[in-house]
């Protein structure tokens, strides 16, 4: 029974190992190493994108972030020798939004503004 | 050429351009009704409108965007739509809400808002704003604030005291949540008994207040709201330490049982164990001790029907003061060392209870209590002082409207129990107050035009017999941008004149009073303009206002007669203030707010036959306040410098020769500085106040002889601490 529990885990973690390495897929990188990652979100406003921007600046390793309300992209540019994108994901998650397949932290999210919830009519 | 340039800076200062349009309609979030007479409006620009029969509104864009459009309606939480930018429609859902307290808005950048709405002139001072000199408690949360005055009340007590349009603090009213705050035996000590981190937000109206409060305000009423539970953060933590030997602890923590039920708990503890004497003069500066403070509270909400908040507030302060070897009772029994113990209890208890009315979201009932035991033992050498008060205030007020929103008003039935015993040196002195009182007042509001209050209260005290007390304040925007305000009213108190004159403890004075004591009434007018324009691309506001104050009756406290004497006795004659005060705030960049402000006050008071200039009141002072924060508010940085005018001192004449002190105070000026580094969850300050050391060298008459006939530690113009550095941490967890 605990064996095929372990090899059930395994292959969760293996699978979303995988998953994650496909987005990571999607980072360039500028001329002094920094990567840049593109992470879609679930902001609908522009408090939204005060939001999300505010958390990136104080984000260990991100240098400049900029988000696009219309497309809910954000770009994030940061040093990958001091964060990664699943801790820049981890971060969005935390004040309320969805990151790419990560969803939003329940709390953070029960806590947003009306207008800044995915049903939020703009 | 001059001309020519003026004539530039009034176009330019009236240059009203016209915009797009931004268009909404207003509904209820559960039926999509539409909501009549909402107000929507402008947050920085102040400008606003109110929906339609339809609930539709068209409001121009303001002049600089992005801006926050505030959404209100009475009965219905406010709702606020971030950084617009560009002409939209939107459709703005309102959610319904037992209205407690009238909605306070406040912006979370702007640290400071005056307004072009209420028809009181007043202002709010939010979070941002306290946080510029985070140290410590109540009184030091006017540091940068040009409308209250804040000094040290004595040279041995280290309690502070505010001033507003020059007269006693005791004349403002001061709320805790709109229900009885700093009042009573606690007019002196109470501002260091509100912690600043405790505190959300401080609104200063100027002129009396709402009758709907009670009869007390005459020169203004200042609110204090706390921090609550739908607003606070989970946890909390301050810490605090001054170079003067001041520590202090905040923690705050709050919990959410489910969608109703929400606490939150407000703690503080502070010592100052460092012996400061600055100016060597033997004395301690302040006076070395600790205080221990909790307030609980809890929240209950159930939208559109019913919203009930209760708590609890305990406070333990123990303070020793006096000479600096100063150690135990025992030598100051003896008289041997000079010593002053301040020991303050107090336990209260509050509640409000709102009602809506389903369907009609303009009506509601609203209930408002409080309850507090108040202690208060103290000696300065030989003297002592035991004062002991009960409390007991009931407030049941009814919010509706006449016809249509246009029309609003408030009625209402109080109840004030105030047991009093207070027993100074060998005598005592009791008394019971039992005030029923009722209420009425009407508000006729066009936003973006015309509002006007009127109400009326009358009391009946057992003391004191029938109290009627008229006030009306008026507001109208004679332009957009430009509200002009008059008030005018009646206020009344009874004076507690040992604990407001608790200073002459720390003298060698004889308190007499030559005659029984009749309530203090005044008559206070005000005129107010509040003009908004653009410099370039900086918004920037003007206000000007001038208030006088009439005293039909005043305790008058006399320390001219005789230097050995505080007499008390009641007013024989005239005694008014006329205040002048011009405030200009600028923002040239999003960031960077400067402020100046400019304050006359003309304090006089029939002293014994002669009208003469109230000692210790600068009749000149000048503000300026700076504040630059960089994006994302990582770095901020504050300054405030303040400029104090000569003050008129009580008078030395009968001392002997080599005692006599000037009778005016130069003038001076202190500084005070903080910057502030933010990081992910906590943020660090560092801080300086009066950087330049200036100090008031001389505080004590006859510092040599503390039990000796002359001795006077209550002539305190200017500051008694030199320059302290601080620096603290807070930690949050949203």
């Amino acid at each position: 029974m605990k064996k095929i529990v372990i090899a059930l885990l395994a292959m969760v973690a293996l699978t979303l190992g995988a998953k994650a390495q496909k987005l990571t897929d999607s980072l360039t990188y500028t001329k002094d190493s920094l990567a840049i990652a593109n992470i879609k979100t679930s902001a609908v406003c522009d408090m939204c994108k005060e939001t999300i921007e505010k958390a990136m600046a104080y984000e260990k390793g991100v240098k400049k972030s900029d988000l696009n309300v219309e497309s809910k992209i954000l770009t994030v540019t940061f040093d990958p020798k001091k964060t990664s994108l699943e801790k820049i994901r981890i971060a969005i998650s935390k004040v309320g939004y969805d990151a790419d397949g990560l969803a939003a932290d329940k709390n953070a999210y029960d806590n947003l503004n009306p207008c800044c919830k995915k049903d939020a009519i703009h | 050429m001059k001309f020519k340039i003026w004539i530039t800076t009034i176009i330019l200062l009236f240059a009203v351009n016209t915009y797009a349009q931004i268009k909404g309609v207003v509904v209820d979030k559960k039926d999509a009704t539409a909501l009549v007479g909402a107000s929507a409006y402008w947050l920085q620009s102040q400008k606003g409108t109110t929906t339609n029969s339809q609930g539709v509104f068209e409001l121009a864009l303001p002049p600089r965007l992005p801006d926050t459009l505030v959404i209100s309606y009475i009965g219905y939480k406010t709702d606020t739509l971030l950084n617009i930018r560009s002409d939209k429609e939107f459709v703005i859902r309102l959610t319904p809400s037992a209205n407690l307290n009238e909605a306070v808005v406040t912006d979370q950048k702007s640290s400071v808002s005056f307004n072009m709405i209420d028809p009181f002139n007043k202002q709010s001072l939010g979070k941002a704003e306290l946080k510029k000199a985070a140290c410590c408690n109540l009184s030091e949360s006017f540091e940068t604030n040009p409308t209250v005055d804040v000094n040290y009340s004595d040279a041995i007590s280290g309690s502070k005291q505010i001033k507003m349009l020059g007269l006693d603090g005791s004349y403002a009213q001061l709320t805790k949540e709109m229900l009885p705050g700093i009042r009573g035996l606690n007019t002196n000590y109470g501002f260091s008994h509100i912690p600043g981190t405790w505190v959300d937000a401080i609104e200063i109206t100027k002129g009396v207040g709402s009758v709907s409060l009670g009869y007390e305000s005459m020169s203004g009423h200042i609110n204090i709201e706390l921090d609550k539970p739908e607003k606070a953060e989970r946890l909390f933590v301050n810490l605090f330490a001054g170079d003067a030997g001041r520590f202090e602890t905040n923690v705050h923590a709050k919990h959410k049982f489910n969608n109703h039920w929400s606490t939150l708990l407000l703690t503080h503890a502070n010592s100052t164990s460092k012996r400061n004497d600055f100016n060597k003069d033997g004395f301690l500066d302040i006076p070395v001790g600790y205080q221990y403070n909790v307030l609980n509270r809890w929240r209950y909400d159930n939208p559109g029907k019913l919203l009930a908040t209760f708590g609890i507030h305990a406070l333990y302060d123990d303070r020793m003061g006096g000479q600096s070897s100063f150690k135990n009772k025992q030598e100051n029994d003896n008289r041997s060392v000079y010593g002053v113990n301040i020991n303050t209890k107090q336990l209260e208890a509050f509640g409000k209870l709102g009602v809506g009315f389903a369907n009609q979201p303009y009506k509601s009932l609203l209930l408002s209590s409080s309850a507090r035991v108040y202690e208060h033992n103290a000696y300065y050498g030989f003297k002592t002082y035991r004062g002991n008060e009960q409390t007991g205030y009931v407030n049941l007020s009814y919010h509706s409207i006449l016809g249509n929103t246009d029309y609003k008003f408030k009625t209402g039935v109080s109840f004030l129990y105030d047991k009093f015993d207070e027993t100074y040196n060998d005598s005592n002195f009791k008394r019971s107050e039992i005030v029923p009182g009722i209420f009425g007042e009407i508000n006729y509001d066009i936003p973006g035009k015309v509002n006007i209050l009127a109400g009326v209260r009358i009391d009946y005290h057992n003391l004191y017999g029938l109290m009627i007390n008229p006030r009306i304040h008026i507001k109208y925007n004679v332009f957009r941008y430009t509200a002009f305000r008059i008030s005018g009213g009646r206020g009344m108190r009874v004076a507690n004149p040992f604990i407001e004159n608790a200073a002459t403890m720390a003298s060698s004075r004889n308190v007499l009073v030559l005659e029984k004591l009749n309530p203090e009434v005044a008559w206070n007018y005000g005129t107010s303009i509040t003009h908004s324009f653009k410099i370039g691309k900086g918004n920037t506001t003007i206000l000007v206002d001038f208030y006088r104050t009439d005293f039909e009756n005043q305790v008058i406290a006399d320390l001219y007669t005789n230097h050995a004497q505080l007499l008390l006795y009641n007013l024989k004659g005239k005694s008014y203030s006329n205040s002048f005060q011009t405030e200009i705030i600028y923002e040239p960049l999003k960031k960077l707010e400067l402020r100046a402000a400019y304050k006359y006050q003309d304090v006089k008071a029939t002293y014994n036959d002669v009208l003469l200039t109230k000692p210790l009141v600068a009749k000149h002072r000048i503000l300026f306040n700076a504040a630059y924060a960089t994006k994302f508010d990582k770095w901020k940085y504050d300054a405030t410098l303040k400029w104090f005018g000569v003050q008129q001192l009580p008078s030395t004449a009968d001392q002997p020769h080599n005692l006599h002190t000037s009778s005016k105070s130069p003038n001076y000026y202190t500084v005070n500085a903080q910057v502030t580094r933010a990081f992910k969850k906590w943020e660090m300050y560092v801080g300086v106040e009066n950087a330049f050391n200036y100090m008031q060298h001389h505080q004590i008459v006859d510092a040599a002889n503390p039990f000796g006939n002359h001795f006077d530690a209550s002539a305190i113009w200017g500051p008694i601490m030199g320059r302290v550095i601080y620096t603290g941490l807070r930690w949050n967890l949203k």
